[in-house]
């Protein structure tokens, strides 16, 4: 019996009171799944960073083609109406119908106001501000738009990189928890025990906190 | 007119608490329709000639872009003629579709015109008439985004006095309410002061300077020059130097332009040079993009074409009502901040910008620098 109890006695005295050993329990436990969640976190952050760098990617292309559409249509639109001018001065008929007809509608309407205008005030070239018809500027301001969204989404995926990596920060620094939590039975003296359940319950909180605030 | 469609944006989903891309959640709710008449030159009228204009189709594309809105305008292309400004006022008013006005230029179109608009129930927002006159509440509907007269002129003579060291100021004027009205300002905020000026007045377009030059006598040192017209001020500096006379000379708002350029010259203006702002450094490359070039003055009818589609949208929001009364009654509501003059707009009673304020800038080798 004495054999029996010696163990026990000894148990008892190397590993304290019992809540001592609960606490270490939970507190592992505790450390275990944070660390899984925060890791998972990291994870998805991660992920939906990547979708935002690839979509800001995406409108940087759909940005660049609009400008370059822009650009493209308002050269092109000059030139033919530098064309058509030199057709009706020179009375060649056929040929102004002929790059008349070479023109998108947008171009046709923006070159019908600007007749309509009087010749007193008439602007040197249909392609100016006070021409309704004009379209160039809405289609410059889209693609400005495109490119703001492009940038909005760069900053949202570098917000949710920087949070990823914040969680990946506390997940390892739960390995402390964990360290401190595992060497709680090796220690005999209490005080000992009662430090390293303290660390890590410190470091747990201190984890949860920042997985809340990095959420 | 008003609600063309409601539409309820999908909220974007939701990362762990922050929000996606504004544009990707943004809520598109309602399309606004209606016109807007913007009575400022576009052809042929010189210096100036269509940079408001430009400002004004910038703000207004930029403004349907942003809002999903489906404003358009109407140009009207008046410059200075009060003749040609109640001519169109005119035809802008039997326009149904019309609710609201950016313009007129200047004050004097704006005493012509204001009671047509007055008594067709429209607003009219002026990005650059000053005078003082006109917010003495006998026009109802005309606000302006800019400092009044009564506010640049003793400024302009604050400056003169403080800074310029005057022993006798030459006040050159033109006869027109702008002109006039900034001059007597000047030349009041001076007497005050108790320094000495003398006043002559020239007339628009004027070619020969000589009896100005003449004036310039060593006791005159400061030369006011609060013209109407830019390429005046420059002639009349351009004579000066002719002429071997160099006092210090100052503009009023009208000459911050491009085509004023007399080195060293002071101007006044409501409006800061917004290429100069981190903030409105975006929409210059956005005008840079559409005009190519870019000039400072004209900035105002940016924010005048905003202040009426803000209007316009607060009414179409509110009821679907974007009439000219209701565009009347949410004007005085307006309230944004401003990336191109750099502050809050808002009206008082007057209606008034709240909190207006004159900024004296230098010609210098790289454009205008702020000098006060």
């Amino acid at each position: 019996m004495t054999g029996a109890h010696a163990p026990s006695h000894g148990h008892s005295e190397m590993h304290g009171p019992r809540w001592l050993s609960i606490s270490s329990v939970a507190i592992l436990g505790i450390a275990a799944v944070l660390a899984g969640v925060t890791a998972w976190k990291s994870a998805v952050m991660q992920g939906h960073a990547v979708e935002n760098l690839t979509l800001s990617t995406k409108a940087t292309t759909d940005a660049n083609a609009l400008t370059q559409a822009a650009e493209r249509s308002m050269t092109s639109e000059r030139q033919l109406f530098i064309d058509f001018r030199s057709a009706l001065d020179s009375n060649n008929k056929n040929r102004s119908v002929m790059i008349y007809g070479m023109m998108n509608p947008n171009t046709r309407a923006a070159i019908g106001w600007w007749r309509e205008q009087p010749e007193t005030s008439r602007p040197t070239s249909p392609f100016v501000s006070a021409n309704p018809s004009w379209d160039a500027p809405g289609v410059i301001i889209d693609a400005k738009a495109a490119l703001d969204r492009s940038d909005e989404y760069l900053q949202l995926a570098e917000f949710q990189l920087g949070r990823a990596h914040s969680l990946e920060f506390l997940a390892a620094l739960l390995t402390i928890a964990f360290l401190a939590s595992g060497l709680t039975p090796l220690f005999e003296s209490l005080r000992s025990r009662i430090s390293l359940i303290s660390v890590s319950t410190a470091v747990v909180i201190a984890c949860l906190i920042g997985t809340a605030v990095f959420w | 007119m008003g609600v063309v469609a409601v539409v309820a944006g999908a909220c974007g989903s939701s990362v762990g608490g922050e929000q996606q891309a504004s544009s990707a959640t943004a809520f598109k709710s309602i399309n606004c329709d209606g016109t807007v008449a913007v009575m400022l030159p576009y052809g042929r009228f010189g210096a100036t000639d269509s940079v408001q204009m430009n400002w004004a189709r910038v703000s207004l594309d930029k403004f349907n872009q942003d809002h999903n809105t489906l404003f358009t305008f109407e140009p009207s292309n008046v410059d200075f003629d009060p003749e040609a400004g109640v001519s169109e006022a005119q035809r802008i008013v039997t326009n149904p579709n019309v609710i609201g006005v950016v313009g007129p230029k200047t004050s004097v179109v704006t005493k012509a015109v204001g009671p047509i608009f007055d008594a067709a129930g429209l607003v009219y927002v002026s990005p650059s008439a000053t005078n003082a006159t006109l917010t003495d509440g006998k026009l109802k509907g005309f606000y302006r985004v800019v400092a009044s007269d009564s506010l640049q002129g003793p400024r302009m003579a604050q400056f003169i006095e403080e800074e310029l060291k005057p022993k006798t100021v030459l006040v050159v004027e033109n006869d027109e309410p702008y002109s006039k009205g900034l001059a007597d300002s000047i030349v009041e905020t001076l007497t005050a002061e108790g320094v000495p000026s003398q006043r002559i007045t020239v007339s628009l377009e004027q070619k020969s300077y000589q009896d100005v030059v003449a004036q310039v006598t060593d006791s005159v040192n400061v030369v006011a020059m609060p013209l109407l017209i830019a390429t005046d001020a420059q002639r009349l500096a351009n004579q000066l130097r002719a002429g071997g006379k160099y006092p210090a000379l100052i503009g009023g708002d009208s000459l911050f332009v491009g085509a004023f350029s007399a080195p060293g010259a002071y101007v006044s203006t409501y409006a800061p040079d917004a290429s100069k702002l981190s903030e409105g450094r975006e929409i210059i490359n956005l005008y840079q993009s559409i005009f190519g070039t870019f000039e400072a003055y004209g900035g105002p009818a940016f924010v005048a074409m905003q202040v009426v589609l803000t209007a316009a949208l607060t009414a179409c929001q509110a009821n679907g009502d974007v009439s000219r009364s209701a565009v009347t009654k949410a004007l005085p509501g307006v309230r944004f901040e401003s990336r191109i003059l750099d502050s809050s707009v808002a009206f008082d009673e007057r209606h008034e910008l709240k909190g207006a304020v004159v900024h004296i800038y230098q010609v210098g080798p790289r454009g205008f620098e702020l000098a006060d």
